[in-house]
């Protein structure tokens, strides 16, 4: 402390300082400053290196599974007859091609599902408790919020498979159903449905916490001329609170996808884990049939790693997700740049 | 000492937030066409008072309040009042600027539009025209419509939210210190124009500023410490205070 003293005061007395110091010079950065400063630049560095670094280990992993498959790993399905081909051949060349369509589609499926119920019901309770909640409520209300948002996922994935699965198979697969489909899949409850429900458990609250901020923080003096203006509150959350609020929510909502994309465990607990492409031609079966998510099978088809293909193959579904994720962060980046310059601003 | 009817008449209001009692059984009526100050120091329930004639206490969940107010002879505090029907009645000009994030053509049109959703686009455009006229803003914005509202000098903004208030004809129109972040020119422009504004609407203006207080006012009331010490004719209770604490707070001995 006394030190720090010493140095700043330094500048001023006037024999101490060159020619070249004066009043208008800025103090001289003190040495501990210093040190830490280059500390935090070496840390970023670093840490963007290794990004770097885990971006090409597993792209350049995945590069013979990609090469040889070419279009036909996006558009085309397959994938659990193609790993078992590999695993028994173990690394013929033709035993590189992979489809992973069905993984492609499940992902997207079940990420796009649970994030309308957030936009949708956790939109919803996010309003009702940062703008409609008495205030008594309010209080357990959000720390009941944050303490979902924190449970590990493989709980979710545990209630799911034992209350959600159970349910689905009980009341909404009747036996001529699973008759009728059994040339195409099994249907035991397990399911997009069943992925979607336990999904939106999930990132649901993480989206609900993050939107209620997002509400709670647009500016009061908005909400006030508009209510002064003789806007009911309704409206005025409509109109005026939401689209202050709009960056925030959206915010919310690229994690909680960004969750949803990565989430492995819960889900292969309770979508059956089957390369399956749900057909929407078979009507609302749809969301009745397995599914697997990208995350979920390198999780499920770990064993096979010691084969060179089936591993490649992995790290190809690997380069997808860290591709959605590059996606997620791009999208967010332009969403919250329009609005800066859209005229919406916070203050 | 009036023919005029009175537009608001407070009763014996009383107002507390929590247990802090903010007002003490002020009674006051106000009239029609004409400028009504409110003056004292900070803290004395000024702002409390203005936000109870619009309701929008009712925001702050530690609000209590005893007493009447009528408007029109309507007791604006009967449990089945619809506090929507209220506000579109009596306008609020805030002390910070607060325009909307959008143009200055939707700050003016929003309200119109959320009571008439279906105007005509025509109808419309000549209301907003002419509540920015009205404001002394048109001639400074008449170019730059589209631009957002944000970007105008504090003053203008100032402007901007009285436009907003009278493109949905309100009758009474509150006033909460809307200079006190101004400068000397931008407070001329709003005083010339609030003195015009009163020949159509009953006005209450909240002010720190004694000087102005005294230029703008028909009437003027002063408030301490949650009491109505003295109101009646400017003039009146400029030249001559009849109470102590109202000449030693004109003379500038405290606020
Ligand atoms: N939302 C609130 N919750 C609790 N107390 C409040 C609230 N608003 C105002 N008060 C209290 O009520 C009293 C009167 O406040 P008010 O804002 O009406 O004063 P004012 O006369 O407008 O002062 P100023 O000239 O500084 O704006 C103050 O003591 C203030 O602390
Ligand atoms: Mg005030």
């Amino acid at each position: 402390m006394g030190k720090m003293e010493l140095e700043n005061v330094s500048v001023i007395i006037p024999e101490k300082a060159s020619s070249t110091t004066g009043f208008f010079t800025k103090p001289r950065k003190p040495f501990k400053e210093k040190i830490i400063e280059i500390i935090l630049l070496l840390l970023t560095v670093l840490s963007s290196i290794l990004i770097f670094f885990v971006m090409f280990f597993v792209i350049s992993k995945a590069i013979p599974v990609l090469k040889a498959s070419g279009f036909s790993f996006v558009f085309s399905g397959g994938w659990d007859e193609n790993f078992l081909n590999a695993w028994q051949t173990s690394g013929e060349q033709s035993a590189l091609k992979f489809g992973a369509l069905p993984l492609i589609a499940g992902t997207v499926l079940t990420t796009s599902g649970a994030l309308v119920f957030c936009l949708t019901f956790g939109l919803g309770c996010a309003i009702f408790l940062s703008e409609m909640c008495p205030a008594w409520l309010r209080k357990p209300l959000e720390s009941t919020v944050r303490l979902l948002a924190a449970i590990p996922s493989v709980i979710y994935g545990l209630i799911g498979l034992m209350i959600v699965v159970p349910f689905i198979s009980k009341h909404l697969i009747s036996n001529e159903l699973s008759l009728r489909m059994i040339k195409i899949c099994a249907l035991d409850g397990t399911s997009l449905l069943a992925g979607i429900i336990v999904l939106s458990m999930m990132i649901g609250p993480i989206f609900i916490a993050m939107a209620s901020d997002a509400i709670k923080s647009a500016p009061k003096i908005y909400k006030e001329a508009s209510l002064a203006l003789g806007l009911s509150h309704w409206r005025t959350i409509v109109k005026i609170i939401l689209p202050a609020a709009r960056n925030g929510i959206v915010a919310g909502a690229i994690l909680a996808a960004g969750r949803a994309i990565g989430e492995a465990i819960a889900l292969s607990m309770v979508t059956g884990s089957v390369a399956n492409l749900p057909n929407p031609a078979h009507g609302l079966v749809f969301f009745l049939e397995p599914v697997r998510t990208l995350a979920s099978t390198i999780v499920d088809n770990a064993e096979g790693m010691s084969v060179a293909a089936c591993e490649s193959a992995l790290f190809a579904c690997g380069s997808f997700l860290l591709l959605s994720c590059v996606l997620l962060s791009l999208f967010s980046r332009i969403f919250s740049g329009n609005l800066r310059t859209g005229g919406v601003s916070d203050k | 000492m009036e023919n005029n009817r009175c537009k608001i008449k407070v009763k014996n209001l009383s107002v507390w937030y929590k247990s802090f009692q903010a007002l003490r059984e002020v009674s006051m009526e106000i009239y029609p066409q004409s400028i009504t100050g409110l003056i004292g120091p900070s803290g004395c329930g000024k702002s409390t008072f203005l936000r109870c004639m619009n309701r929008l206490n009712d925001l702050v969940a530690s609000f209590r309040l005893e007493g009447n107010i009528d408007i029109d002879d309507y007791n604006i505090y009967k449990p089945e009042t619809d506090v929507v029907m209220i506000r579109r009645k009596v306008g609020m000009v805030f002390q910070q600027p607060n325009p909307f994030p959008m143009s200055i053509f939707d700050n003016v049109a929003f309200g119109v539009r959320e009571h008439n959703p279906r105007i005509k686009k025509g109808e419309l455009e000549d209301i907003v025209i002419d509540s920015l006229k009205r404001a002394n803003l048109w001639d400074e914005v008449k170019d730059k419509l589209n631009v957002s509202g944000l970007s105008l000098s504090g003053g203008q903004q100032q402007r901007l939210c009285i436009a907003r208030v009278l493109a949905v004809s309100p009758e009474i129109i509150l006033l909460d210190e809307p200079c006190s972040a101004l400068d000397p020119v931008s407070t001329a422009k709003i005083e010339e124009l609030l003195f015009h504004l009163k020949d159509s609407y009953t006005v209450l203006v909240v002010t720190h500023n004694l000087g102005q207080a005294r230029r703008i006012s028909d009437y003027i009331g002063f408030f301490l410490n949650g009491n109505l010490v003295e109101y009646g004719k400017a003039a009146d209770l400029v030249v001559k205070p009849s109470e102590k604490s109202t000449e030693d707070y004109l003379a500038g001995n405290f606020g």
